[in-house]
């Protein structure tokens, strides 16, 4: 095993490289030939990266404990499920995975481009995989000889192995890590076209219609591996919360930040011809975040609950994130001469201003995290003294620019290219206003005072309210043409505009969450007790009681479980039964799993924190609305799925009459 | 007689449903408020030993410690800021969650709002360049598409758009 899978992922990196070189030859004018090889490397390395990622994970099932890798990530007594998840637990399988994830998508956009024949496609076909190859020339290097996943075990082979960390095993690892992981891979294929765009010199638009949809393939898998991050942290760390601001995880959402405003601002240069150098420079920013994000969860240079793996190769990625970095930005001041940009503009008040201060927002986020996730290594560099910057900073900073992202979203969309009139404005805003102001003054009247929480409400309804007016106005217009009946007409109007429709629909999903934050955020209530059997406490519109704590051992671990009874406005509506949990082995580390008991109004979350004899001790909080940042997920990937679904074909239909004379070409 | 009935239903129906949602309102349950502010203060501390949580969210047996204090001196009238300080002369500014803004960590809150302003400014600026219409210089004419058309090829226009809607629609 461990003899094949070193062979395999030497001859990878070799593959890699002359893929690489083929490909650059491919780029000149009787470069044919060449190009059709890279190609086949292409498939070549996708081939051997599957065969080396099959290899390990055959370890990891026969617990091949003569693999390092193995013996140090699993033992007998893990269910199949997490041995087989834990071939990305580690640094060098997950850098296996990252590298092999990338050869499969890789391969998939190559075969796209290749059965497509027009002009742009040949011409972007060999620098695109010439950049492809090179970001997996530098990962095959660090697989075949700096983190190698394949190497023996030091000294006698164990009987079993050290197991996977605690923290580690649970079903979220099946799907948190490789879900994130992927989706700081995906944007290396948006990149790649970037830069093919840049080294061929097709400039223009023609390849925006290419990339579009790699890039809302990777800004939707980065954006459910981040959500999933935060449904796990919240169902397994216990502290309450779903983002604590942890430096990992500013590294995973900065790419995704700067992605979304990539993939906003690639439809102004798509429908007015502009900002094509900021449109290059974004997907290299939003690639080099990504670079820097597996640097940082990889590296261990700043303090986090996610060191799960930590190594010497820091150097080699701030080496690869140099070459990325100034590679692109040479490229992109040779060709900044063809990068100028048409501009016709008829007013300051315009759909284009709405995307400039979406990118700004956006920006300005990602500045805003970036700066807070390395102050302290500024400050220790500077002042000598290592400062925290925590949650308290990133809540004040990025609030207020989250809310007026989420304004932007209701006003951007329903203003018009080129200028707005002020009866059009008023058109389109003095309904949804009328509504936002309605109904948040009902709920000021029902009680709802924080000033944050009134502004933070009033702007999620406006922006629902254009939403919806979008939807009811293009369906009434459908009816009014067609006679067909208002659902039809809905249904009809999404699936043909399933970009536009969709768009709106992922922002419909944003503005739940947005509400789901506001709620857990402000209304959070929770209460640290500690309870002898029978005693019960009062939380928000809860009591809890505890009934008593029992042990049992399942498997390789030893669990703590409370039982607690939960009545809700005086009626019994259940149990709750948090527990805790010691693997063996790993007896100085114990992990919580919380008991949540979920409404569409709020969660009740209880964690068993500790106990003696007599009693036990606590964590109960009610988090309003939190269900709703789940469904907004989905409802963000439902539309992600139906903007990226092929518009049913239409049909042209003969004009009947005569065409008069002088007729005038309409057009813009 | 008929509309000051409903007009005292509807008031009634309000009555109830406001007092429905004041008792239902989520807020702080008034025998627990040294809790709250416990919380909250403990919210601003950082853990001193543990890896990048807060004194509010960790277990470890020091934060245990700290926040017992901070009840107690919560007990004993101490305000927010005094107890906070408390805390600073003991272990320095790295027990604060966020840095202070004073003094050289005043930049990490001033560098964000200085991004913005300059960010807005970059994009007015931006757009001012692309404007083709300066201040003062009269209206373009409308572009082709943007004038009325002469009536019966406006209403042909419709006709044939609302025949060609049927028929899509019917597939």
């Amino acid at each position: 095993m461990v003899v094949l899978g070193q062979v395999v992922l030497v001859g990878t990196c070799g593959v890699a490289i002359l893929g690489l070189v083929l490909a650059l030859r491919g780029a000149r004018r009787d470069g044919l030939v060449a190009t059709t090889a890279a190609r086949n490397s292409v498939f070549g390395l996708a081939g051997l990266l599957t065969v080396a990622s099959v290899t390990l994970v055959t370890a990891f099932l026969r617990h091949d404990f003569a693999v390092r890798y193995v013996a140090e990530h699993s033992n007998r007594d893990m269910p199949l499920a997490l041995v087989g998840a834990a071939f990305y637990s580690g640094l060098e399988g997950s850098l296996l995975y990252w590298s092999w994830t990338l050869s499969l998508l890789s391969a998939s956009a190559v075969w796209s481009l290749w059965r497509n024949r027009t002009g742009i496609a040949r011409a972007l076909l060999p620098y695109f995989m010439a950049a492809l190859l090179a970001v997996q020339s530098f990962f095959t290097f660090l697989l075949a000889f700096v983190a190698r996943p394949f190497v023996r075990f030091p000294g006698p082979i164990p009987a079993d192995g050290q197991g996977l960390n605690p923290l580690l095993r649970d079903w979220g690892m099946l799907i948190h890590p490789p879900m994130l992981l992927a989706g700081y891979m995906s944007w290396t294929v948006p990149f790649a076209f970037a830069i093919a765009a840049l080294a061929s010199g097709r400039v223009d638009n023609e390849w925006l219609p290419l990339v579009r949809k790699w890039a809302l393939i990777a800004w939707a898998v980065l954006g459910v591996g981040n959500l999933l991050g935060a449904w796990w942290a919240y169902h397994v760390l216990g502290w309450g919360g779903y983002w604590g601001w942890d430096p990992v995880e500013n590294s995973a959402i900065m790419p995704w930040l700067a992605g979304t405003a990539f993939i906003h601002s690639i439809q102004v240069q798509e429908r007015r011809g502009t900002l094509k150098l900021w449109n290059m420079g974004l997907i290299i920013l939003t690639f080099a975040l990504s670079i820097f994000g597996t640097f940082v969860v990889r590296s261990g240079i700043l303090t986090s609950v996610h060191s799960f793996a930590q190594s010497t190769i820091g150097p080699y990625y701030f080496a690869f994130l140099s070459v990325v970095l100034l590679g692109s930005v040479t490229l992109l001041f040779w060709r900044m001469p063809a990068l100028r940009a048409q501009r016709e503009l008829e007013s300051l008040v315009s759909r284009e201003s709405a995307f400039l201060l979406n990118n700004l927002f956006f920006l300005a986020l990602t500045f805003a995290i970036f700066w807070g996730t390395i102050f302290p290594l500024i400050s220790e560099a500077v002042q000598g003294l290592k400062v925290s910057v925590g949650a308290p900073y990133f809540q004040r900073v990025n609030g207020p620019l989250l809310l007026t992202l989420v304004a932007l979203m209701g006003v951007g969309p329903l203003l018009p290219w080129r200028r707005a009139t002020g009866r059009q404005l008023r058109a389109a805003f003095v309904l949804p206003l009328a509504a936002a102001a309605l109904v948040s003054s009902v709920m000021f009247a029902f009680g709802l005072r924080d000033p944050a929480a009134v502004v933070g409400v009033f702007v999620c309804l406006f922006t629902l309210a254009t939403i919806v007016e979008e939807f009811v106005r293009g369906a009434r217009a459908r009816r009014a043409s067609t006679g067909e009946g208002f659902i039809a007409a809905l249904w009809a109007l999404t699936r043909r505009n399933g970009r536009r429709y969709g768009g709106y629909i992922i922002h419909l999903g944003i503005v739940g969450m947005a509400l789901a934050v506001l709620g857990s955020q402000l209304y959070h209530l929770e209460r640290q007790v500690t309870l002898a059997p029978g005693q019960a406490v009062a939380v928000g519109r809860y009591v809890v009681q505890f009934q008593g704590r029992r042990e049992f051992v399942e498997a390789d671990r030893k669990v703590d479980e409370a039982v607690l009874v939960v009545s809700e406005n005086g009626a019994a509506v259940g149990e709750l039964r948090p527990t805790k949990s010691v693997y063996r082995g790993f007896e100085a580390q114990a992990t919580t799993s919380v008991a949540i008991r979920t409404s569409a109004r709020e969660d009740l979350y209880v964690v068993l924190n500790g106990w003696d004899s007599k009693s036990a001790s606590f964590l109960i909080v009610v988090n309003p609305l939190v269900v709703w940042l789940w469904i907004g997920g989905a409802i963000v990937v439902g539309g992600t799925v139906l903007s990226l679904w092929p518009r049913p074909t239409t049909r042209s239909v003969r004009v009947t009459g005569q065409q008069p004379a002088g007729v005038v070409a309409y057009g813009d | 007689m008929a509309t000051k009935r409903r007009w005292l239903i509807v008031a009634f129906a309000l009555a109830v449903s406001s007092l429905a949602a004041t008792v239902a309102a989520p807020g702080p349950v008034r025998a627990d408020r040294l809790d709250d502010e416990t919380r909250s203060i403990a919210k601003e501390l950082r853990c001193p030993v543990c890896a990048g949580e807060t004194v509010a969210d960790s277990n470890a047996e020091l934060s245990v410690q700290m926040r017992g204090i901070i009840r107690q001196k919560l007990e004993a009238g101490e305000s927010r800021d005094e107890i906070i300080d408390f805390f600073v002369a003991r272990y320095g500014d790295q027990v604060l969650a966020s840095p202070p803004p004073r003094g050289f960590t005043l930049g990490v809150w001033l560098a964000p709002i200085f991004v913005v302003l300059g960010g807005l400014a970059l994009v007015y600026g931006v757009l001012r360049g692309w404007l083709v219409r300066r201040a003062g210089e009269p209206p373009p004419p409308d572009p082709p598409w943007a004038r009325a058309l002469p009536p019966p090829d406006e209403e042909r226009l419709e006709r044939e758009l609302a025949r060609f809607r049927r028929e899509t629609a019917r597939e």
